[in-house]
């Protein structure tokens, strides 16, 4: 679209720095990783090349499926928990109202503390006997839905969702804040003097805007969703019997536990290429309807 | 009417407070926990403390080696930060506001690195490390987190960029503006919502993160505060208040950061009107 | 000429950017990487897992302070490495083959694999220095093809039972039970009037596999049944084997454990415990120091071995126990660095390091008299571990091996397996091992 002279140089030189930095610290390793994926190796004795075999093992591995399963439920969690939720703190924190501000500092709060924090408040919240939750549900007479929440292999992942919700949420929400104060306010104007109001507005009018940001987070959520680690493997460290075990973990334990590192790239390979497949439909559709 | 809106009102306050107790509570626990004596936590993880313990803030300030880590952190943050964000936002400009042959290919490769699974690159980076002789300095942190970030960076930024109309750079080419120009003084003040978002986000990842860290790093003297907040777990032990103590010291710089860019969150509005 | 400012603006970004990498490279452009040998000064490096505020951490950092104090001439630059990741980063920097000069290692299984890339240097001429304090056994589990690799700090037994004497004589039992028989009978009763049996912390897996099985093995089997499993002389699937297995299963179906237990780390199981809300804790000798020695109602607890079985191949005073802390040197050594190294190790392992350890309460592998004046607590453990030694679990079967029986032990606890399929699967990933 410019027309300008040198605008090739100028577009060379402008990405040159970040792809630098990113070919050789980023590329490079997945390159390497995928690499390793075709061997046998144990980070000491000599790599041998096995071919397909790690992909074979990992595809009979009921245990591998079992986290591709639990991985599905956080993917879901992420776009159909976070998403509407940090949508709607958004919506109601977009206006000028007492407090607003207020209300969008603590929504953050979840985003920055740590990892180690969330899971020894969310051990504390599930524990059985003296936790938080079971302690009100028992206090409001509804003893028969106290559960062991993390132990119990029916409500473990449930539980975990619920944590993920809560850690990521205020990210969704600050995210669609930035999007929704840059709709020019002629647009809302406009709309108003349409007749258009309340939840009428919102659907006709600011969601249309802010589509692409939606698909923005839609994407973000899945790609952090195929990553997702630090939580459960504090939490639960992917157990009760591996009910919690997402990719990432079961990756990390043959790698690092196990010292398998041929078959751990083998796994990260795997994860790769599915949220790749993933996020390109999820873009497809995106896109699509637009 | 006006009752319905009345209702309404007491309805989105009702539930933004729930969400607002549900948020805070965590950091109050952790508060009221870090004064606490062990045997007090241990005894009941509810409980105020009976005596308010200060020394649990020297102690942890010294079991996590905070008078190095700190600093350390403060310096690998921000250094990431700045390249990041600054070659993240010129990439992502080039992306959103030029069609050239490879656009869709580079902008491609950027996205993969959202989806690759960071332990992965552990071993590889070790060694990638290890051969251009950067183990156990700054830089074999800050080139990490940046090559990792620039990822989000780029997709975020360039997302915002895209949707702006296709004439704003009319008046600037008009002006006889150069692109550099252009990105500085049109594009980049106007992305400033998204900037500040990106900004925050890299402040989170790089101020928090550990796995890097704890490998690359060696010596005492570089290492940042992560790995000290993990010096009071053992095996069979662990000092958890004094960890919450530390964990509390650690929370206050991003939350600062965070209050601080959040005006520029919201001046984005105004900066995008005038502008726009 | 406002083209011009606006370079200006964007040189001067670029600038600030390629400063802050250039300066971030320069600021510790004096790295050493490797231990360095200039002039007379040595500098060695030093990874261990010693950052906990503990007793013993404090007596190895206080040793290390000392030998700097003793050799102005060898600088020992520390990395510690909080425990938990301690042998991650032990894995990845033995992959990139870049240990540090000196390591804490771990023996048995996770000894081997260092061995096998000739990371480490044997030190066998230099063992005349502690030949005279350590016995064999205590040495065996950091030899390997018959050359010794490490010294222990410190010995660790994995299966004490502690025990609330006063819920035990409430439900009968004014010592501890002698038989399994008896042990189960006391569950049983202990669950009737209302108390938690035992308190377990079992998110990490270790303590199913550690401090239960190894102890449970022992009476089933006997000590000497892993070696053959290695050596494929016995299988996992042995039906004594399984009923060994078995134990864990009727302990989850007596609800013998706390409803947490697969979601508490071992800390917390401690503290349950130590807050009296249960009857007993397996766990490691260490943990003593929190449980008695330093705590100011410690007499309400006693200590025992898990009992013998009716028709076990085992010893039922054999207590099941570890050296650990080996200190070991890296074979990338130039000879002034290793002379450096082996000073080092001298001063650092020897009896003054053992008495240290035994005066505040940590057990020790070495042949070192007990002080007088050391905990009575301590004197107790000594006496009850002293009836020969049992292999722990993963010190002998590998680690990959091993994840799989932690996870099908936290699988039995939750009903998720039977012993039979666990006994199967534990088989057969050793035998899948390449």
């Amino acid at each position: 679209m410019h027309t300008l002279k040198g605008t090739k140089y100028a577009i060379f030189f402008g990405l040159l720095p970040a792809l630098i930095i990113y070919l050789g610290i980023a590329v490079v390793p997945i390159g390497m990783s995928a690499y390793y994926s075709f061997m046998n190796w144990d980070g000491i004795h000599p790599m041998t090349f096995t071919g397909f075999d790690n992909f074979t093992e990992i595809f009979k591995d009921s245990i591998f499926w079992l986290s591709v399963k639990n991985n599905m439920i956080i993917l879901l969690t992420g776009v159909l928990g976070q998403i509407p939720l940090g949508l709607l703190l958004a919506l109601l924190l977009n206006r000028s109202m007492k407090g607003a501000g207020f209300f969008r500092t603590i929504g953050f709060l979840p985003v920055v503390i740590s990892s180690v924090m969330v899971s020894l408040i969310f051990g504390t919240v599930y524990n059985t006997e003296y936790g938080l939750l079971n302690s009100i549900l028992g206090s409001v007479g509804l003893d028969s839905w106290q559960q062991n929440w993390l132990g119990d292999t029916k409500w473990s992942m449930f539980s975990i969702s619920v944590a993920y919700i809560w850690q990521n949420c205020g990210f969704f929400m600050v995210i669609f804040l930035a999007a929704l104060q840059n709709i020019p306010n002629e647009v809302n104007e406009a709309a108003e003097l349409d007749g258009a109001s309340g939840l009428n507005k919102v659907m006709r009018i600011t969601i249309p805007m802010i589509r692409g940001t939606i698909l923005i987070a839609v994407v973000f959520s899945i790609s952090n969703s195929f990553r997702v680690f630090d939580l459960i493997q504090i939490m639960t460290g992917g157990g009760p019997a591996h009910a919690t075990e997402v990719m990432t973990v079961y990756m990390y334990n043959n790698a690092f536990v196990n010292m398998r590192f041929g078959y751990g790239s083998a796994v990260s390979v795997l994860i790769l290429i599915f949220s790749l497949i993933v996020v390109t439909i999820v873009n497809r559709l995106g896109k699509e309807k637009a | 009417m006006e009752k319905k809106s009345g209702l309404f009102r007491t309805l989105v306050y009702a539930f933004l407070s729930m969400f607002a107790i549900i948020n805070i509570f965590p950091i109050f626990w952790m508060i009221v926990n870090s004064f606490k004596t062990e045997q007090e936590y241990s005894g009941n993880p509810f409980s105020f403390p009976k005596v308010l313990q200060f020394s649990n803030y020297s102690k942890a300030w010294e079991v996590a080696n905070m008078n190095t880590y700190f600093v350390n952190s403060i310096i690998i943050t921000f250094a990431s930060l700045i390249v990041t964000v600054l070659l993240g936002a010129l990439a992502a400009y080039f992306l959103s506001r030029f069609e050239f042959k490879l656009r869709g290919f580079t902008y491609g490769l950027f996205l993969l690195g959202m989806l690759v699974p960071i332990h992965a690159t552990l071993i590889p980076i070790f060694m990638i490390m290890k051969n251009i002789n950067l183990l156990d300095t700054y830089l074999s942190l800050i080139l990490p987190y940046t090559a990792f970030h620039l990822s989000l960076t780029i997709f975020i930024l360039e997302g915002f960029m895209r949707g702006f109309p296709r004439d704003l750079e009319e008046s600037g080419v008009m002006d006889g503006a150069g692109v550099f120009r252009i990105f500085w003084s049109i594009i980049l003040p106007i992305t400033r919502p998204a900037l500040a978002t990106v900004i925050i986000l890299n402040f989170i990842y790089n101020w928090n993160e550990f796995l890097f860290a704890l490998v690359l790093i060696s010596s005492s003297a570089l290492k940042t505060l992560p790995l000290g907040l993990a010096n009071f777990v053992g095996v069979e032990t662990a000092s958890l208040t004094l960890q919450m103590a530390a964990l509390t010291i650690a929370l206050v710089p991003i939350l600062i950061f965070y209050l601080l860019l959040q005006k520029q969150l919201v001046n984005g509005m105004t900066a995008g009107s005038v502008k726009g | 000429m406002k083209t011009t400012k606006n370079m200006k603006k964007t040189l001067l970004i670029g600038s600030v950017a390629l400063l802050t990498l250039v300066t971030a490279a320069c600021g510790n452009s004096n790295n050493a990487n490797k231990g360095s040998a200039d002039g007379e000064k040595v500098t060695l490096n030093m990874m261990h897992p010693w950052t906990s505020p503990n007793v013993d951490n404090e007596v190895y950092k206080a040793r290390i302070a000392a030998f700097e104090k003793l050799h102005p001439e060898i600088t020992i630059k520390q990395d510690g490495v909080a425990a938990a990741q301690y042998k991650t980063k032990l894995r990845t920097l033995a992959a990139a083959n870049n240990l540090s000069d000196i390591n804490v290692v771990w023996p048995g299984a996770d000894l081997e694999p260092l061995v096998a890339g000739n990371l480490l240097m044997p030190i066998d001429s230099e063992m005349a220095n502690w030949s005279s304090i350590l016995s064999t056994e205590a040495l065996a589990g950091f030899n390997q093809g018959g050359k010794q690799y490490a010294i222990p700090t410190k010995q660790t037994f994995v299966d004490i039972i502690y025990y609330n004497k006063e819920m035990f004589a409430k439900v009968g039992y004014d010592t501890f039970p002698e038989t399994y028989d008896q042990f189960i009978d006391a569950i049983k009763k202990l669950k009737d009037s209302g108390i938690t049996p035992i308190s377990l912390g079992n998110k990490e897996q270790w303590p199913l596999q550690s401090s239960y099985l190894s102890a449970i093995q022992e009476r089933f089997v006997g000590s000497d049944f892993l070696a053959k499993v290695m050596n494929k002389e016995a299988k996992f699937t042995d039906p004594e084997y399984v009923k060994a297995l078995g134990v864990i299963e009727e302990l989850s179906k007596l609800k013998a454990f706390n409803t947490d237990a697969n979601n508490m780390d071992s800390v917390q199981g401690q503290d349950y415990f130590i807050q009296g809300k249960a009857a007993m804790h397996i766990s490691s000798s260490t943990v003593d120091s929190r449980i008695r020695i330093t705590n100011e109602e410690g007499n309400k607890f006693g200590i025992a071995l898990f009992p013998s079985v009716t028709g076990g191949l085992g010893d039922a005073k054999k207590s099941s126990g570890v050296a650990q802390y080996g200190i070991a040197i890296s074979s990338d050594l130039d000879e002034k660095q290793k002379a450096a190294a082996l000073e080092f190790m001298k001063f650092f392992v020897n009896e003054d390091l053992y008495k240290e350890l035994i005066s505040k309460g940590v057990v020790v592998p070495a042949k070192v008299d007990v002080p007088a004046d050391a905990s009575e607590y301590l004197k107790e453990m000594i006496a009850l571990t002293s009836n020969g030694t049992s292999p722990v679990f993963d010190s002998i079967i590998p680690t990959q091996v091993t994840s799989v029986m932690q996870n099908g032990l936290q699988a039995i606890t939750v009903g998720r397996m039977t012993p039979e399929q666990l006994a199967k699967d534990v088989q057969a990933a050793l035998d899948g091992m390449k």
